[in-house]
């Protein structure tokens, strides 16, 4: 679980792609392919909750005549058609 | 004529001064000067030379002389007007200096008063970029050890440009066309004119002081070298250098080299383009996921098809001497798979998991408690726990353990009916 948090999307997609290399070779043994079967599907679920984790927000950065910034939504200049 | 005054001179002798005037060294310097600076013909002048001796004061002013195959001129360029030369003057560098003459009193000599310079043969502009791009290559700025990788799957990009210009909405079209759910956080900055070196310093460090920007995109759509200026400023190098965080220039159009350009982890071409760079296109990277998941689905598959197989052929050979109990184990492996592969399924994998149902059903006709079930008993010598398939195997009065679909029937034999070596041992 806890490496889930530290894999990016290369490292788990690269390790997924390791798996199911492995796996199809049919080299795996049975207990072998059981685990490799349940860590590739872990790891397809990290590759998925990566390309998840971003929210999709569009902010600016605006600094105030007292030096303090502040973090505002940003609209694209004559794009508000919606 | 110098001749003729030298004669006169020594006509009249070195006797007495007589009615001439005698001057001070400063009252001559002082006629000298007004002469020279009442002169209109000297005060907006343009002179071509090349550069030499060249000092650039701690004060700030610049000395140097300037001269040709014949003669040399004292020349200072002061700091009031020296601050906005944007390239080094240097010695052996072919110049226009324009300025006013002037004397200084104190040398007794005359000087050309520099308020402007300008390189001969490539504009100042050029030269300025020629000049900086020659001095933080040899600091080793632009050298591809420093360029750090991007990341691959941004979270946020951070973007320091105009946040009116065109660059702005490219960038943003394209990063969300790529990477729908990509977060952008725009530091604004004024990208052109005397504001802009400070302004995208600022924006770059307001983005360095945060902790969840990924990478960062500076620049600007195309325009003039003029225009561009802002990414060809030593300090605005220097910061992209500087970044934490890794980044991409994106200035002007394909053929618009800048200073950024060198100095950055990557350049791109235009604005566009440098969002491409940024981000991976979402959708692809999903469909890449979903067929490595399509391909491990199908691996497990061919395994459990093995596996049943497997099974099914220790089912058909009673040959061997224990097969229950090697059923029952491979049985035990394959509930095992069912359990943790439904556990693995749980994430809305849910066709998968009935399918390994399905098998796991199939795999329940072909175990012998299917043909149990069917009223067929397995009779097993009660002592030894043989399986017993002959009638020779048991003799009269021996116990029997009868394994029914529910229980077990304890027996003793009486005798047998088709033995060959026995006598019929008919149960009792």
């Amino acid at each position: 679980m806890s490496e889930e948090k530290v894999l990016s999307f290369e490292e788990a997609f690269s390790r997924l792609e390791q798996i199911v290399r492995r796996l199809e070779s049919g080299e795996a043994n049975l207990d072998e392919s059981l685990r490799l079967f349940e860590e590739g599907v872990k790891l397809a679920r990290v590759c998925s909750s990566r390309l998840d984790a971003a929210e999709g927000k569009i902010q600016q950065l605006l600094e105030k005549p007292d030096g303090t910034v502040e973090e505002v939504p940003f609209e694209l200049p004559g794009t508000e058609s919606s | 004529m110098a001749e003729v005054e030298h004669q006169q001179l020594g006509a009249s002798g070195l006797g007495p001064l007589g009615e001439r005037p005698v001057l001070t060294v400063s009252e001559l310097t002082q006629a000298v000067k007004e002469t020279l600076e009442l002169d209109a013909r000297f005060q907006n002048i343009l002179v071509r030379g090349e550069i030499s001796n060249f000092k650039h004061h701690t004060s700030g002013h610049m000395y140097f002389t300037l001269k040709d195959e014949k003669s040399r001129l004292k020349c200072v360029m002061f700091r009031s007007h020296n601050a906005r030369l944007r390239f080094r003057p240097e010695d052996g560098l072919k110049v226009i200096a324009g300025g006013r003459l002037g004397v200084y009193e104190v040398a007794g000599e005359y000087q050309l008063y520099v308020e402007e310079l300008y390189p001969e043969g490539l504009g100042a502009l050029h030269l300025a970029f020629e000049q900086l791009k020659a001095k933080l290559q040899a600091e080793g700025l632009f050298d591809p050890a420093r360029k750090r990788p991007l990341p691959g799957l941004p979270r946020t990009v951070g973007i320091v440009t105009s946040p009116t210009g065109a660059a702005i909405r490219d960038m943003v079209s394209v990063l969300r066309r790529r990477f729908p759910n990509v977060n952008i956080l725009l530091a604004p900055a004024i990208v052109q004119g005397d504001a802009g070196p400070p302004s995208v310093i600022r924006a770059l460090e307001l983005l360095n002081w945060r902790d969840d920007v990924d990478v960062i995109i500076v620049g600007r759509g195309g325009g003039s070298l003029e225009e561009l200026w802002t990414f060809n400023d030593e300090g605005v190098a220097r910061a992209i250098a500087a970044s934490r965080i890794p980044v991409i220039s994106a200035v002007g159009h394909e053929t618009d080299f800048t200073i950024a350009d060198f100095v950055a982890d990557r350049r791109a071409p235009t604005p566009s383009a440098a969002a491409e760079i940024a981000v991976p296109e979402r959708a692809k990277l999903l469909q890449d996921v979903r067929d490595q998941e399509e391909r491990l689905r199908l691996a497990i598959q061919k395994r459990i098809r093995q596996l049943r197989e497997s099974l099914g052929y220790l089912t058909r050979s009673t040959a061997l001497t224990r097969p229950l109990d090697r059923i029952h184990q491979l049985r035990q492996v394959l509930d095992e798979l069912v359990y943790r592969a439904e556990a693995t399924f749980r994430h809305g994998l849910e066709s998968r998991r009935r399918r390994l149902e399905a098998l796991a059903g199939k795999l329940d006709g072909l175990s012998p408690l299917g043909t149990l079930a069917r009223g067929y008993a397995i009779c097993r010598v009660a002592a030894t726990g043989q399986v017993v398939t002959r009638a020779s195997q048991v003799r009269p009065g021996e116990r029997l353990k009868v394994r029914l679909k529910e229980g077990e029937l304890l027996c003793k034999a009486l005798g047998a009916e088709n033995g060959i070596d026995q006598p019929s041992l008919p149960m009792e």
